[in-house]
């Protein structure tokens, strides 16, 4: 999933960063207002964390800017701020979810991943095609019925193919999708890794699309 | 010891009791009323006797005059010694009066002092006295009571008048027509206690409305009480009370605005504190993202009580500041000389790696020694000085300067800084505010400490902005001055 992340203290924007990584979150951080606002259409984000207290330009002006622009990626704002009226106004202006400050790391990425599956119509973590079920809230692959180990970008990549059975993911968008501003996401490193997958879960469960990208095919799909 | 310890008991029931009875304002007026009602009745029933006395003796003497009178002129002739033997029985007008001699009893003597004539068994006793006439105080013969007799003679002088009548037998007749009237003033003390008691009752009713509307008021609650139908007696507590409420209410909204503040800028370095913590432990993390997590939460540990010693200052500030303004003791706060040239010296020192880091000038000034407070708070006085320096160090441009200057009632620092909007600028100072695009971190406590701290030390304490010459540079000036 990549996550972009509007917060403007150091100590929380480099903590959730540095917790979502490992757990399969590409996370691109800006810490001021007028940056988050246009840093949403830059990149095809699944969520995004939104603190209300941002430098230069308000929480929720940035939230009603990006609901006005018709930007409908799922907003989960995180404050110190609890106060019902505070959480209301929050939710009225476009939020879809609300968390308040100090909170447990798993708690944020679990309503990350929340959000992220009620966005694109998918109610349950478990993403089946044909005998690959990918579990997005244990982070585990199984083939045939047997764990396949897999690294963190691995995982991302099958979780955005598997997320789009059915339908031609375009290169650009993988890309996209699985870069952060610090890693390497070049479609040459795109390559291995697909090499990689179709090694483990089986040559034909990935097909190349040519010239556009790659598909998992829905009839192998749930 | 039995009847001692028993005593005692009884008598600290009755003080108990009357304490407790005491203790009621209806209570008290109604034993006040009612004693002084009391009182007056027995003064005026006092009054009563004596006057009675007077004129009942006045009367009685009258008739026993005429009595005599009525004697004098009697002839016996030859009725004789044995006349008053042949006197009726008057036993069956018992009713109507007193049938006996101690009513009225009458003797006529001749010169002798041999009875001619006498109403019975009373006036037979009376003892012949043949020395003038008039009133006097007497016994008969075998009996202890007194009597009044009054001695005439006949026009004559052949015969000796005597009418007597027992003194106790006047008494009697006054103490009755007393006890008839007191009767009455007991029915009327009676019927008074009772009017008063509702009248009282029914005044009393608006304070027993208001002390249930005060037992039921919750904490904060600034409603006023309602007045309407209160007594201008009651009327300026009421007043009293409904100030109390706004003033109380006003302190509590500000402590708990103060509270809610602080928990939510506490919540930021936790809500920290608690990711790199989770980060640190997390062995899916990379081992160096574990040691930055180790270094980021010995800042954010800095930075937490830094926020609370900023807090603690601000509350003991606040206390202090009311303390002053009640007049109140100030314990556990040592006063003195406060001298701002040395404080400001050492506020710099504190500041010395800031002013290194962003290459700060830094100027001084401090005309005729400076501001000098003889009986000031001197820990209080370096919070001043320390805030307005750090505040100035800290959001100062850098290469920006910072210029100190004080004289004999003032401290100024003014420092170069970015621009801010209008909204801004107006809410600058305000505790916990810090303005949109702040990079530097702070609690937005630095100003409202130095107001608070310039106070105590009944100094005025304001701050301007105005635009500098570049176009996002501007001037800040904090400044304290001792009130003339």
């Amino acid at each position: 999933m990549r996550i972009l992340l509007c917060e403007d203290d150091s100590l929380i924007g480099s903590g959730i960063k540095t917790w979502l990584k490992p757990r399969g979150f590409e996370t691109d951080w800006v810490k001021d207002g007028a940056q988050a606002y246009a840093a949403l259409p830059c990149a095809p984000y699944d969520a995004v964390i939104l603190d209300l207290g941002l430098p230069s330009l308000d929480g929720l002006e940035v939230l009603r800017r990006w609901r006005r622009d018709g930007r409908t990626e799922p907003v989960l704002i995180l404050t110190a701020r609890d106060e019902l009226s505070e959480r209301v106004r929050g939710l009225n202006t476009g939020a879809d979810d609300y968390l308040v400050k100090p909170f447990e790391p798993e708690e944020l990425e679990a309503r990350l991943r929340a959000l992220s599956r009620r966005s694109s119509g998918r109610p349950s973590p478990v993403i089946r095609c044909g005998g690959v079920i990918l579990d997005q809230g244990s982070r585990m692959v199984q083939s045939g019925g047997q764990a396949v180990p897999m690294t963190a970008r691995e995982f991302r990549l099958c979780e955005i193919l598997m997320s789009g059975a059915g339908r031609t993911i375009p290169k650009n968008l993988i890309e996209e999708k699985m870069g952060d501003l610090d890693e390497d996401a070049s479609p040459n490193s795109i390559e291995v890794l697909i090499h990689r997958l179709r090694r483990k879960l089986g040559q034909g469960f990935i097909k190349t699309v040519r010239g556009i990208g790659y598909t998992v095919p829905k009839d192998q799909g749930a | 010891m039995k009847l001692r310890s028993a005593a005692l008991a009884v008598s600290s029931s009755i003080r108990a009791l009357a304490r407790r009875c005491l203790g009621s304002l209806k209570a008290r007026l109604l034993l006040f009323c009612l004693a002084l009602a009391l009182l007056l009745s027995l003064a005026a029933v006092a009054a009563a006797a004596l006057h009675l006395h007077h004129e009942t003796s006045k009367y009685f003497d009258t008739v026993q005059l005429a009595f005599a009178r009525q004697l004098a002129a009697w002839d016996p002739g030859e009725a004789g010694a044995a006349f008053h033997q042949k006197l009726p029985d008057l036993k069956k007008y018992r009713s109507h009066g007193h049938y006996d001699g101690d009513a009225l009893s009458f003797a006529v003597f001749s010169r002798d002092g041999t009875l001619l004539l006498s109403d019975g068994r009373k006036g037979r006793r009376i003892v012949f006295d043949d020395k003038g006439s008039g009133f006097r105080d007497a016994r008969l013969r075998d009996d202890d009571d007194k009597w009044r007799v009054l001695w005439i003679d006949s026009g004559d002088g052949a015969r000796r008048i005597a009418v007597a009548q027992e003194i106790e037998f006047r008494s009697d007749l006054i103490f009755g027509i007393l006890q008839s009237q007191l009767l009455i003033l007991a029915a009327f003390a009676l019927a008074l206690c009772a009017g008063l008691f509702i009248v009282i009752s029914r005044a009393m009713r608006p304070l027993g409305a208001l002390k249930s509307e005060l037992s039921s008021r919750r904490p904060g609650d600034e409603r006023p009480l309602e007045a309407r139908g209160l007594p201008s007696e009651i009327l300026p507590l009421a007043d009293e009370l409904n100030s109390f409420f706004k003033k109380s209410g006003a302190m509590m909204r500000r402590e708990r605005s103060f509270v809610s503040d602080a928990a939510h800028e506490l919540r930021t370095p936790l809500a920290g504190l608690v990711l790199q913590s989770r980060i640190a432990a997390d062995p899916s993390c990379a081992e160096s993202d574990r040691r930055d997590a180790l270094e980021a939460i010995v800042t954010g540990a800095r930075r937490c009580s830094n926020l609370v010693r900023q807090l603690l200052t601000l509350s003991r500030l606040d206390d202090l500041d009311s303390r002053v303004r009640s007049s109140d003791a100030i314990h556990g706060m040592s006063r003195g000389s406060a001298r701002f040239k040395d404080l400001v010296q050492r506020a710099l020192l504190e500041s010395a790696d800031a002013i290194e880091k962003k290459h700060l000038k830094v100027e001084s000034s401090f005309k005729d020694g400076g501001l000098v407070i003889d009986d000031g708070y001197p820990e209080m006085a370096f919070v001043l000085a320390r805030n307005l320096v750090e505040n100035a160090c800290r959001y100062s441009l850098p290469g920006g300067f910072v210029r100190i200057s004080s004289d004999p009632s003032s401290l100024m620092v003014e420092n170069a800084c970015r621009r801010y909007g209008k909204s801004d600028r107006a809410r600058l100072g305000e505790r916990f505010f810090r303005p949109a695009g702040q990079q530097e971190e702070g609690s937005g406590l630095g100003l409202s400490i130095a107001r608070a701290a310039a106070a105590i030390h009944c100094m005025n304490f304001e701050i301007a902005l105005e635009d500098g010459p570049g176009p996002d540079e501007a001037t800040f000036t904090a400044s304290a001055r001792l009130r003339s």
